[in-house]
């Protein structure tokens, strides 16, 4: 293996490793905009130069690769490269493509939605000329609509090409090409062929500057003021990762401070998702926005709900558990691991049956491509959790049918349910109003998964955790303390000091769960208190 | 002297096979079929031939960079592009005899075990094409093309394929792009086109001129060759007699001005003032540095190139400021647009030349410039960044640790510049002729 020194740090680099790859290895980092792991290396932008000894010109970090040298060229008798990324030539080297890149920027950072996470700042601030030597008139292009969901906006761009080889690499949908040449080179799309499909907005996340920009989330808040959250994405059984950003913003009308989730972005995990998610994921709670939540508890008085406290609506929802007939908890495939564990516990302890009810299913989708080396599929089952569902609560599959029709049915979640026929009592754990809670007698108004913690088992058996990012709205509150407060008005002493507390007795009690290390997935990120924002 | 690669202009008919044939042509063929591959590779090398596109490299020596144990199809890609400012040679060769070029294609792809050739000519050249398609159909009648050429078992098929108006596609990687019908953006190197070229497979690009020399080296013998090597100069600018002349390499550059042979002086009694030697790409040379031989060594030596050796000659009422300004637009037009350095430094020297040329000059316009050229030059994928950057600053100088020389444009005319900024007007008087 050749041996090279990057700086003052010796490290062996192995055969086509890039000077970038190993210098990131021993913590360096070389400033960069054109590269990305996940897409060909094209390294046009030349902001990742570095000075290696020997060569005639300062090279390329993230496409050059380091050769074994015969003795007779090695540097200093033993290393094959000899690179430093911070000599004159280097910083000049940066400091110059800085200068040209911004010749024709707007710098519009106070209206421009990616300042504060924009590469051009960053590194502008780091290793740019603080005064322009170009007094001469910027090309300043109109801004582009490029499709449903994503604007161009065309004179912020530095033609780094990341976005046009998502598109041809990883979609294969080819919609976004450079056109013109030079000086007058545009992104755009061709006539009659928006940049439209189902992975498009993962190059508003690509774009190292604000030239891409989403539509859904344009001038809606700004980067510093977000919190992130690691969460997992419940579109479907592939377990995306995710980041939530989340602000506080004053609703209106509201003296109180609202925290909602700005924006969903994909959190980079090699083994499920690479670096990407699909719309469907990212815009799923662009769908909750129109719909009704479930703010307070409520019960059927005289056959028309009404809203009571917590007291009333859990001594309400045991006294009908326990009025005899037969009882099945229903879980569901959209909650946690650890609601239906707690489910199913509950169930045991009062003698009631069961069931999971069947998620959703839709198309399938697989982007291939022959660049791609990891092809990104869409699962047709679109919920998160069935399969950890199935698991903690000890069964193969869904006797959805047949539970519905008991005397007594406690129901969590139901969005996904095309109820047929109500069961004589419904008591529902649910977060939306719907047509089935409008059925239901008992209605428990619930958090859902950007309000709570827990855990997701993908399609795969991936036991993944999710962190709470934001406050339940009104009194609704997470499934899992929901549960614990039922238990204890059917005089059952549940108690839990936190999801995390579910999760290891859920891998005790469980036999499948048992080489789930809780230690890991706690270590991974830092579990995040029920009573905190993260 | 002997005319060899020109023989035939000025002959009637001089495209047709027959006439060809009648003066000698289709000759080399046969006895190349008739050597190994390897040895026509190494009669390359031994001859010395340097490639006529531009960057001088040795043709043999690239030629045997192909990888022995690839299974992929081999390709050769003859680089018909020819848009270099003041660059006009192949187009002679191509138009005036194709049967020529389509000998030493043959030759070449035999020496290779290449079976199919792409000639990539510039779309502004109709009629070369035109010419070129009818010359091929013709020598796919005789034989000389095809199935089982001549009975040797080889087989090559060559297609003309005409480019789009894009100097970028003269450079060998955006030419491999383009011929693959992508946009003209040169790919980085390594790898390099001889293991991954065209279609993914080994592939070598030579300029036209390159390809028809082992036509000659076959014809008359490595030592004739190294005695009389013979070289197409596009002489062009303030001449009596401009044009392509054929002389010996390493012919001195005033002759080939001043030459009864050649371009006969300058035209209208003027004074030499300036000549670009190799394209409009290399640093250009002062009238008193025009006593130096036009071959790749002599040139280098003298600062400059012999490049696509186009050579550009500017009499005394030539404006510096406004020839650069020329030179330049032309390079920020045709920069691809992917690297940094060319797409952004290249439209900006242009304005800032704009600038001097019409009166609205800086001083420290000038050391911006030299500055910026040095940021351009040898951080970016193609030379194009290096050919807009020499004309301003010269090439790298190892004295200066690789950084441009200085000894180009800006620095040799400087009073010029410098003259254009105080006085808001041209040093020369532009004579009305030219305005
Ligand atoms: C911007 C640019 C344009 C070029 N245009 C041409 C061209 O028109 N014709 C040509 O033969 N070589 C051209 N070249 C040089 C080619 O890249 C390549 O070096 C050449 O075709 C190799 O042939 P040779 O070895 O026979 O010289 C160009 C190079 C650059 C950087
Ligand atoms: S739009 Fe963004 S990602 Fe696309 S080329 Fe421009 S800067 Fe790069
Ligand atoms: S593929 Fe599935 S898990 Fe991933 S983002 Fe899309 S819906 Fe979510
Ligand atoms: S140097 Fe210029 S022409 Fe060559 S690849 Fe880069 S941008 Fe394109
Ligand atoms: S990151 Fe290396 S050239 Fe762009």
């Amino acid at each position: 293996m050749p041996l090279i020194k990057i700086d003052d740090q010796e490290l062996e680099i192995a055969k086509g490793e890039t000077i970038f790859n190993a210098a990131k290895r021993i913590g360096i980092e070389i400033p960069y905009y054109c590269y990305h792991p996940g897409l060909k290396i094209v390294a046009s932008c030349r902001m990742c130069l570095v000075d290696m000894v020997g060569a005639p010109k300062p090279v390329p970090a993230c496409s050059t690769t380091v050769m074994d040298m015969p003795e007779a060229r090695k540097v200093d008798g033993k290393y094959d490269a000899v690179i430093s990324t911070t000599n004159e030539r280097v910083l000049t080297a940066r400091k110059a493509v800085l200068e040209f890149i911004l010749l024709n920027h707007p710098i519009d950072c106070p209206i421009c939605d990616k300042a504060g996470e924009c590469k051009l700042q960053d590194y502008s601030y780091e290793h740019g000329n603080h005064d322009s030597r170009f007094i001469e008139t910027k090309r300043i292009p109109e801004k582009k609509d490029l499709g449903p969901s994503i604007f161009l906006y065309t004179s912020r761009c530095i033609m780094c090409s990341r976005c046009v080889r998502f598109t041809q690499e990883i979609t294969g949908t080819e919609e976004l090409k450079v056109r013109n040449r030079g000086w007058h080179s545009e992104i755009d799309v061709a006539p009659g062929h928006p940049l439209d499909n189902k992975m498009m907005g993962n190059v508003v996340d690509l774009c190292p500057v604000g030239c891409l920009i989403d539509k859904h989330e344009r001038f809606e808040g700004r980067v510093w003021n977000f919190v992130h959250t690691e969460s997992v994405c419940p579109g479907c059984s592939k377990g995306c990762n995710t980041v939530l950003d989340t602000m506080k913003h004053q609703k209106l009308n509201l003296e109180e401070l609202v925290d909602t989730v700005y924006r969903v972005r994909p959190r980079e995990n090699m083994e499920v998702n690479q670096w990407w998610i699909c719309d469907d994921g990212r815009y799923l709670l662009e769908g909750n926005k129109d719909r009704k939540r479930l703010h307070f508890p409520q019960i059927r008085v005289n056959g028309s709900m009404a809203e009571v406290s917590w007291k009333a609506s859990l001594e309400a929802a045991a006294e009908k558990i326990k009025a005899g007939g037969k009882v099945v908890f229903v879980g569901s495939p959209y909650a946690s691991n650890e609601e239906n564990y707690l489910l199913g516990k509950l169930a045991k302890a009062v003698g009631a049956g069961v069931d999971v009810s069947k998620p959703l299913m839709g198309e399938m989708h697989t982007f291939k491509t022959e660049m791609n080396k990891y092809p990104f599929t869409i699962e047709s089952e679109k919920a998160p959790n069935f399969r950890g569902a199935k698991d903690v609560l000890g069964l193969s599959s869904s006797n959805e049918e047949a539970s519905l029709s008991a005397q007594t049915v406690v129901m969590l979640g139901n969005d996904h349910l095309n109820l047929q026929k109500k069961p004589s009592t419904l008591i529902a754990i649910a977060s939306f109003e719907n047509a089935v809670s409008k059925l239901a007698d008992v209605v428990l108004p619930a958090a859902i998964f950007t309000e709570t913690s827990g855990t997701f088992t993908n399609k795969d058996g991936r036991v993944q955790k999710f962190n709470k990012a934001v406050q339940s709205p009104g009194e609704a509150k997470a499934v899992w303390q929901i549960l614990v407060d039922l238990a204890q008005a059917l005089g059952q002493d549940f108690y839990y000091e936190s999801v995390g507390a579910i999760t290891k007795e859920m891998t005790e009690q469980i036999s499948v769960y048992k080489t789930v290390d809780v230690s890991a997935l706690f270590a991974e990120t830092s579990w995040v208190d029920e009573n905190i924002i993260a | 002297m002997e005319k060899v690669l020109t023989k035939m202009v000025g002959i009637e008919n001089s495209r047709n096979i027959d006439v060809y044939l009648k003066s000698g042509g289709y000759q080399a063929l046969p006895k190349a079929l008739k050597m190994t591959p390897d040895q026509l590779v190494g009669m390359m090398k031994d001859a010395g031939v340097r490639g006529r596109g531009g960057a001088g490299f040795p043709t043999g020596m690239k030629w045997s960079f192909l990888p022995k144990d690839n299974p992929n199809p081999r390709y050769l890609l003859c680089n018909a592009d020819e848009s270099e400012p003041g660059t006009c040679k192949d187009r002679v060769l191509m138009e005036e005899d194709p049967h020529q070029v389509i000998e030493g294609l043959a030759i070449s792809s035999f020496a290779i075990q290449a079976h199919t050739c792409y000639i990539y000519i510039r779309g502004e050249y109709v009629n070369g094409a035109q010419v070129l398609n009818k010359a091929i159909q013709e020598a796919y009648d005789k034989g000389y093309l095809g199935k089982n050429i001549l009975g040797s078992g080889f087989d090559l098929d060559i297609t003309v394929h005409r480019g789009a108006g894009a100097y970028i596609c003269g450079e060998e990687t955006g030419l491999i792009e383009s011929l693959e019908g992508k946009r003209g953006w040169p790919r980085i190197k390594p790898p390099f086109p001889a293991v991954y070229g065209v279609f993914g497979s080994p592939t070598i690009v030579n300029n036209v001129e390159t390809l028809v020399t082992p036509v000659h080296i076959i014809n008359r013998g490595i030592q004739w060759w190294k005695d009389n090597e013979p070289k197409l100069y596009c002489m062009s600018g303030h001449l009596n007699r401009p044009g392509v002349f054929e002389a010996k390499i390493g012919i001195n550059l005033k002759d080939l001005i001043y030459g009864d042979d050649y371009s006969q002086g300058i035209a209208k009694g003027r004074k030499l003032k300036a000549v670009i030697p190799g394209g409009s790409s290399v640093p250009v040379l002062k009238a008193d540095e025009c006593d130096v031989a036009m071959d790749f060594d002599a040139l280098a030596k003298a600062g400059s190139a012999l490049g696509s050796a186009g050579c550009m000659v500017m009499d005394e009422t030539t404006c510096m400021v406004n020839a650069l300004w020329n030179l330049i637009k032309f390079y920020a037009h045709e920069s691809c647009g992917q690297c940094t350095p060319c797409r952004e430094g290249g439209h900006w020297m242009e304005m800032v030349l704009g600038r001097i040329e019409t009166g609205r000059g800086r001083m420290e316009d000038l050391d911006l410039m030299l500055e910026t050229a040095n940021n351009i030059a040898g951080r970016t994928i193609c030379p194009l960044g290096d050919a807009l950057a020499w004309p301003i600053a010269g090439m790298p100088d190892k004295n200066k640790g690789g950084d441009l020389s200085g000894n180009s444009f800006v620095t040799k005319f400087r009073d010029e510049f410098e003259y254009h900024i105080t006085n808001k007007k041209c040093k020369v008087t532009i004579p009305h002729e030219w305005n």
